[in-house]
């Protein structure tokens, strides 16, 4: 979503709430993911071009925070593991991604690996009370 | 071959260690494969789950399991699109869905 319209959707789902309902958001956010195999670092994929409009949605609820609507009660960074059987497997998932690109570098290296890959990313899992 | 998601379950652990699902009534955004929303359903009281892919939401059902399926409804539509009448759930879970 265009980070214009975030808040926009986030005042009606706002109100499909009860006072005093909860908004959980579970985000990914920078830096880049990292792939890694045998315990060496790969490359990290590109996005650059998703990370602005994760971070809109966030500035969206922190704006409604500042309106008085919602409050920030917890926030958490988590770290997720997707592991792949081998370099290919993890060059077949990041293609059919729309939201991070792959570098080149990153590709070539990807296909030399027989082994499994892990992808480490980073996520922020924040919630809010309706007020 | 396939890949595995969050094999770690770090994800679920953390919106579990984060807020209470337990009896709420949930509005869940960008359910994809129903990964969280499997986790999620035995304690909520009800889970309204959408995402934007047919596909996706096609196989959430398809998998999710028999005994929670009363209390789960999968819907296609985007954050933009949802529908859902004024002050009718308990809760609202974004996952990468904005």
């Amino acid at each position: 979503m265009e980070p214009e319209g975030v808040v926009d959707v986030l005042r009606r789902l706002l109100a499909a709430l009860v006072p005093g309902g909860v908004v959980v958001d579970l985000a990914m956010s920078p830096p880049d993911e990292t792939v890694e195999s045998g315990g060496e670092i790969l490359g990290q994929l590109d996005g650059s071009a998703f990370f602005p409009r994760a971070l809109a949605a966030g500035a969206g609820l922190d704006g409604l925070a500042t309106e008085g609507l919602l409050r920030l009660e917890r926030e958490e960074p988590v770290t997720v593991i997707v592991r792949y059987p081998t370099g290919n497997d993890a060059l077949e998932d990041f293609g059919e991604r729309t939201y991070t690109r792959i570098p080149a570098a990153l590709a070539r290296r990807l296909e030399t690996v027989s082994t499994e890959c892990l992808l480490y990313s980073n996520c922020l899992v924040r919630v809010f009370r309706k007020l | 071959m396939p890949h595995v998601v969050d094999a770690e379950g770090a994800h679920l652990a953390a919106i579990l260690r984060a807020t209470d699902f337990s009896s709420k009534r949930v509005l869940e955004v960008g359910c994809g494969e129903g990964r969280l929303t499997f986790g999620i359903a035995p304690l909520a009281a009800s889970v309204l789950a959408f995402d934007p892919s047919s596909e996706d939401a096609a196989l959430a059902r398809a998998e999710f399991p028999w005994e929670l399926r009363e209390k789960v409804r999968f819907e296609v539509a985007s954050a933009g699109e949802i529908e859902v009448p004024p002050q009718s759930v308990d809760l609202v879970f974004f996952s990468w869905s904005l």
